[in-house]
């Protein structure tokens, strides 16, 4: 599509991405216990990030949407749901590839790790949800319930490392009551690898967003019913 | 050497999944553009006479 400011934002992600690259392998000094393995930190910790973002999204719009029935929230709701999902398992995938080389093991069952997997259970059967749904409005707002319900879990995988004693490290940015631990290059690549994969989620979402649009108006143009934005209220007995 | 090895899958997985996704959502949308497009010169044409 000619014009489409989504189609210049990629260009400028993909430009930012590989920005992102150079500084992470040719800017910030090497780790001096962890080793090069310590660089996993600059897409592992933006990973985290988004997944958070992504899920306190889904936690809006579901609200939004039981709120006011307007499927436009459901769609913003359902289009970050699959973004979570997608960044979670990156952060996973990443968290076990650095595990590897520093602990000897892929897996621990280390709260940190194990309420991240809940989180990623959880919103996958969100999703798996949605796909088999067959009444949509009734489905979305079940869906909403579990968008809402699922966040519960964002805060404990958040906290954990200082409720519960585990293998994962400590926060090292955003420490109770201290300044980040790490020289200011690595902050500084870090935050910036956070900016790009907010970025990137912005970017998905809004194309995820005018997918499921595009569904719901093939959905009404097949069925010759008028469009319309609002879901009808379900009725009580 | 082997760490780098970790770092390198790490990274390769991340960019992997990064653009595969936007692969797959570009195709699917402009698939749905070409549906939604079909449908509308459908709606418009009306029932033959």
């Amino acid at each position: 599509m000619k014009n489409d400011p989504l189609a210049f934002t990629e260009k400028v992600l993909a430009a930012g991405l590989a920005a992102g690259l150079i500084a992470v392998f040719f800017w910030v000094p090497t780790e001096s216990f962890q080793g090069v393995s310590q660089r996993i930190f600059y897409v592992h910790v933006p990973s985290a990030w988004v997944a958070y973002l992504a899920f306190a999204v889904v936690l809006l719009g579901s609200i939004a949407y039981l709120r006011t029935s307007d499927v436009r929230w459901d769609w913003v709701a359902h289009a970050s749901a699959k973004v979570g999902v997608l960044f979670t398992s990156l952060n996973l995938v990443t968290g076990m590839l650095w595990g590897r080389p520093i602990w000897g093991t892929y897996w621990v069952w280390d709260p940190r790790l194990t309420l991240t997997l809940v989180l990623l259970v959880i919103y996958m059967g969100y999703l798996a949800f949605r796909a088999t749904a067959s009444d949509s409005t009734r489905g979305a707002r079940i869906a909403s319930v579990i968008g809402i319900a699922g966040f519960l879990v964002v805060p404990l995988v958040h906290f954990s490392v200082d409720w519960w004693r585990g293998q994962h490290p400590a926060r090292t940015v955003f420490r109770p009551e201290s300044a980040p631990a790490m020289p200011s290059s690595m902050l500084i690549t870090l935050l910036y690898m956070v900016a790009m994969f907010t970025l990137a989620y912005i970017v998905f979402l809004a194309l995820g967003v005018r997918m499921l649009r595009l569904e719901s108006e093939i959905e009404e143009l097949e069925s010759n019913a008028p469009p319309s934005r609002i879901h009808p209220q379900p009725s009580v007995s | 050497m082997d760490d780098l090895g970790y770092l390198g899958v790490a990274f390769v997985l991340v960019w992997f999944g990064i653009v595969v996704f936007l692969i797959s959502v570009t195709r699917r949308q402009k698939a749905l553009e070409k549906r939604v497009e079909e449908l509308r010169r459908t709606a418009n044409r009306g029932p033959v006479e």
